[in-house]
């Protein structure tokens, strides 16, 4: 009897098989500590001290400049210290002096936010042309210091290269003959599943004025070109303010190269264009 | 031949098997439809050298050998590694073991089932259980193949058998050899055999060449038993099966390595005193690798599909000699499979596209199985059987649960089920003559890997790509079967009827909201669960031992299914009917087959099947023994499908024809 159940020894080892396995490892998320560097891995575009307005900028980006919405980041310091303003109004102002002498600007976000705890002020601004072949892309941060109520401006030359696939493209309304400039916002980082959609509409009125068009209506169809397939379960974006549309999601089924079709239409729901589309490779 | 087959004549000619030698230890039929118990204690019995499976038919494709018997049929893709079915239903409702272990195919197309890991050469016997028996080893709907490999023996007087065989084919241009080796010590017993085969394109009836159907071919075999005690044994395995530049007419591609290493070590005792029986104990792994190669079609794309499936796991099966009227077995088993499989494709001028077809799997199943058999009396029993599995699948690729969230499914929670199954049998022995079996059996199953977890896997048959449901539902089957059996003298038959119904019976059904992701395919289905589908059928066989150089055996099957909307079920079998002349006399043997199916005019349309014309075979081999350098040696000549028909079965894929006349030659020779 005893030798029968020496067998039984071997239970726990085959238990152990499954029932190991079922506790599932939970991965342990970190809650990360605030950063105490809110532009660490950014790229610094440039720094300047601003002597009118007593204060040290730096501003950032997540990558180097390209055509398309770029949101910069600027830490404004009491000049020559490594003390954050925390209450200041910054504005953008980039502009573009063409080759062919005309001057021209961009859509730009400034921060929304006049006060920040850590000096950070973050808004966006969409470079329309490469700087290559066009002439040279300015950027201007005007800051007023509501410390010391004093206001000055930093300024930088900015190279604005042409990304490898567009994340910007422009046409003209079908149905006012607007030319619209429809920027990609997410995925920033596109993956296999389910990926955030969002972009950012702006409209040049004049060589200086390029306003956020609102309450338009974006589709997005994915498609793989070379495959001839789709996605399922795609939400289109909508409009939330200053002409972003946010709340989508494009899902990708594999990696390679996804074409992201776009059709705007207006408020009424006639379609501007239907043209428009995103390549996007991972 | 004839287009739809009507009636067969019974040809009185006498022909015998190869099997010459092994005449006295197995029945011809190198099939076993016996229950377990005694095919275990029959191995330890046999001190001979084991039979070649191969006997009258030239293949060491296994599935090949059992295709005609009752019950079964095989689906062919190429003409290599075919698929065996039950009863019209595939590996997905079956259970496929090797010596009771848990093996797995790592092909999402079918292209490698578990059958094609081994070659006859490996193996001593194919069990096949569809009632009390069928699921000790695994949980299943529809019956449980057992592939049984040669075990080492040992013999009082120490002995060493060795045969060398060696054959060629016209149908495929193809030849094979083997060696096998036996050497049996008192207490030590050592078996190795290996296996070679090269096959070219084989040609269908009227001389069609079948373009990719090529196959190459290794296997070596190694089994070592040695005696520990008074009735304690250990027993080592090992096969290494190694098959490469195959190809699947049937398929968009080929293959172009598919690879196994299939291990094991076994406790083995058999113990005395109050509650005699015996136990095994396995504890065993496998490795299996598949890849698929298109590089020899053409294609819009080319695309790399390599596959991945490794187990591992152990059982103890506990049998009690009979006590207190009953006879009990207990088998408790474990274990885990990984299966991955992934697609790459090489677009001109664009970045490749990644995906996998199989999410990398991890699946872990705990089971126990319980078979009481009660003996009333003399000539009544009761059969209870029990079996549970509890199942945890996890999709351990973040890739793979990225995949499967754009169809709305969260993966980071395993998937968990419970299978039960409950059987209750009753046999009646009337009187010397008669015997009448019944059994009522309600079963579930896993879900297979594809089931619940495809990915975009392209199914050649009906031109769809394939979606898994990781929440599908678990299929049940109720199944009633009866047996009727009746023994003379010199003849006996055995008649079982069966009728079942298959409770959330998984289908892939379109979902037309969907773009396929293979180029040229139809569209997307999905797995889903339909309310039920029914079989029911009939299986016979008979044997008359005409005189004693002449024997015969009848097989025959049908089976006639249908879903919840009547649409015929796939795989059904139309009536089929093997006779088997043997006969020897002397040295000579002569071996002549009458196979015979009927047309089958109920397929299912949407699993991609056509109507399938009946047909006829004829297969003729003559065999005779003679010595060489005082060895036994074996000479056979056969030729199979004699009037070189052109036919294809209805469980094949795409219409894919049958080889025609196959003239073959095959040597063998005992030292």
């Amino acid at each position: 009897m005893k030798k029968i159940f020496s067998w039984a020894l071997m239970l726990p080892l085959m238990a152990s098989v499954v029932l190991t396995g079922c506790a599932k490892d939970e991965d342990e998320e970190t809650t990360s500590p605030i950063l105490e560097n809110p532009v660490e891995g950014k790229t610094m575009l440039f720094e300047e001290t601003s002597t009118e307005a007593e204060v040290d900028v730096k501003v950032y980006t997540d990558m180097d400049p390209y055509v398309g919405y770029n949101r910069i980041y600027v830490m404004v310091y009491e000049m020559g210290t490594q003390t954050a303003v925390t209450d200041a109004h910054v504005e953008f102002m980039p502009e573009m002096d063409m080759i062919t002498g005309m001057m021209h600007g961009s859509p730009f976000e400034n921060p929304a936010m006049m006060t920040s705890d850590n000096g950070l002020y973050e808004g966006a601004v969409v470079f329309v042309m490469p700087s290559e072949g066009n002439g040279t892309w300015r950027l201007g941060i005007k800051v007023h210091n509501h410390s010391n109520e004093k206001e000055g401006m930093v300024e930088s030359t900015v190279n604005v290269v042409s990304p490898e696939e567009a994340k910007m493209y422009s046409f003209e309304s079908a149905t006012d003959g607007a030319r619209i400039f429809v920027s990609l916002v997410e995925p920033k980082n596109p993956e296999v599943g389910k990926n955030d959609f969002a972009v950012a509409i702006h409209q040049k009125e004049t060589m200086m004025s390029w306003p956020a068009v609102e309450d338009l209506q974006v589709e997005i169809e994915p498609e793989m070109p070379t495959m001839g397939h789709g996605s399922p379960d795609n939400v289109n974006p909508v409009s939330t303010g200053n002409g972003h549309y946010t709340d989508g999601t494009v899902n990708f089924t594999m990696t390679g190269y996804w074409k992201v079709n776009v059709m705007i239409k207006d408020a009424g729901g006639e379609v501007m264009d239907d043209d428009g589309f995103f390549d996007i490779t991972f | 031949m004839g287009t739809s087959w009507k009636g067969l004549i019974l040809v009185p000619a006498v022909l015998v098997g190869m099997g010459l030698k092994a005449q006295s230890q197995h029945p011809d039929t190198l099939f076993i439809r016996q229950n377990l118990t005694e095919v275990l204690i029959l191995d330890e019995q046999i001190d001979e050298s084991g039979s070649q499976l191969n006997g009258f038919r030239n293949s060491q494709n296994i599935e090949e050998l059992v295709e005609y018997q009752p019950g079964f049929t095989i689906t062919r893709r190429g003409n290599y590694a075919s698929e065996i079915n039950r009863r019209g239903l595939s590996s997905e409702r079956l259970t496929t073991t090797i010596n009771g272990m848990k093996v797995f195919g790592a092909c999402t197309d079918k292209m490698d089932p578990i059958n094609s890991y081994v070659s006859s050469n490996n193996l001593s016997s194919v069990e096949s259980s569809c009632a009390e028996d069928a699921k000790c080893y695994g949980s299943n709907v529809g019956g449980q193949v057992n592939l049984l490999t040669k075990e080492p023996r040992l013999s009082s007087k120490p002995k060493w058998n060795n045969s060398f065989n060696l054959g060629v084919n016209s149908v495929s241009q193809g030849w094979q050899s083997s060696i096998n080796s036996d050497y049996s010590g008192k207490n030590l017993g050592v078996r190795v055999n290996g296996m070679i085969t090269e096959h070219q394109n084989y040609r269908a009836g009227g001389g069609k060449e079948i373009k990719y159907s090529q196959y190459n071919k290794v296997n070596l075999g190694l089994g070592l038993k040695t005696k520990i005690g008074e009735r304690s044994f250990i027993i080592a395995d090992y096969i290494h099966d190694d098959a490469w530049n195959i190809g699947y007419p049937a398929l968009p591609m080929d293959v172009s390595q598919a690879r196994a290493d299939i291990y094991s070590i076994t406790y083995r005792k058999f113990f005395e005193g109050n509650f005699s029986g015996n136990l095994n104990w396995k504890v065993y792994g496998n490795n299996v690798k598949h890849v698929m190669d298109d590089s020899e079609r053409e294609v819009v794309m080319h695309m790399d599909m390599p596959g991945l499936s490794d187990t591992y796991g152990s059982y103890a099966q506990l049998k009690f000699n009979k006590k207190w009227s009953q006879e009990v077995s207990v088998i408790l088993d474990g274990y885990q499979n990984r299966s991955f499989a992934e697609m790459i494709m090489y677009p001109e001028n664009e970045r490749f596209m990644y995906m996998l077809t199989w999410p990398d799997v991890l699946r872990r199943v705990l089971g126990i199985y319980l078979q009481d058999k009660i003996f009333l009396n003399e000539s009544n029993q009761i059969i209870l059987g029990m079996r549970f599995d509890y199942g945890v699948s996890d999709v351990q690729s973040e890739l793979g649960r990225k995949q499967f969230e754009v169809f709305g499914y969260d993966l980071t929670e395993a998937r968990q089920h419970e299978i039960k199954t409950l059987s209750l049998g009753y046999n009646k022995v009337i009187n010397s003559k008669n015997e009448f079996k019944f059994s009522l059996e309600y079963a579930e199953r896993l879900p297979s890997i594809s089931e619940q977890f495809a990915f975009y896997i392209f199914n050649s048959q009906d031109g769809f790509d394939y979606l898994g449901d990781p929440d599908i539902q678990v299929e049940s089957s109720n199944k009633a079967e009866i047996t009727y059996l009746h023994k003379e003298t010199s003849w006996s038959f055995e008649l079982t009827g069966f009728a079942q119904q298959l409770d959330n019976y998984i289908f892939g059904e379109v979902d037309s909201s969907l773009s396929a992701m293979t180029i040229g395919a139809n569209g997307v289905k999905r797995y889903v669960n339909l309310p039920y589908a029914n079989i029911f059928g009939i299986e016979g066989g008979a044997i008359w031992h005409v005189t004693h150089w002449l024997e015969y055996y009848l097989n025959a099957s049908y089976t006639y299914g249908f879903d919840n909307e009547q649409n015929p079920l796939p795989l059904m079998i139309p009536l089929t009917l093997s006779n088997e002349f043997k006969l020897k006399r002397e040295k000579n043997a002569i071996y002549l087959a009458l196979i015979g199916k009927a047309e089958q005019n109920r397929y299912s349309e949407l699993a991609g099947e056509n109507a399938t014309p009946g047909y006829m075979l004829v297969n003729l081999t003559y065999a005779r023994e003679f010595k060489l350098m005082q060895q036994s040696c074996t000479l056979s000549a056969g030729c199979e499908n004699i009037f070189d028909t052109y036919y294809r079965d209805h469980s094949d894929w795409l219409d894919l024809p049958r080889p025609g006349r196959n003239i073959f030659i095959n040597f063998r020779m005992d030292f």
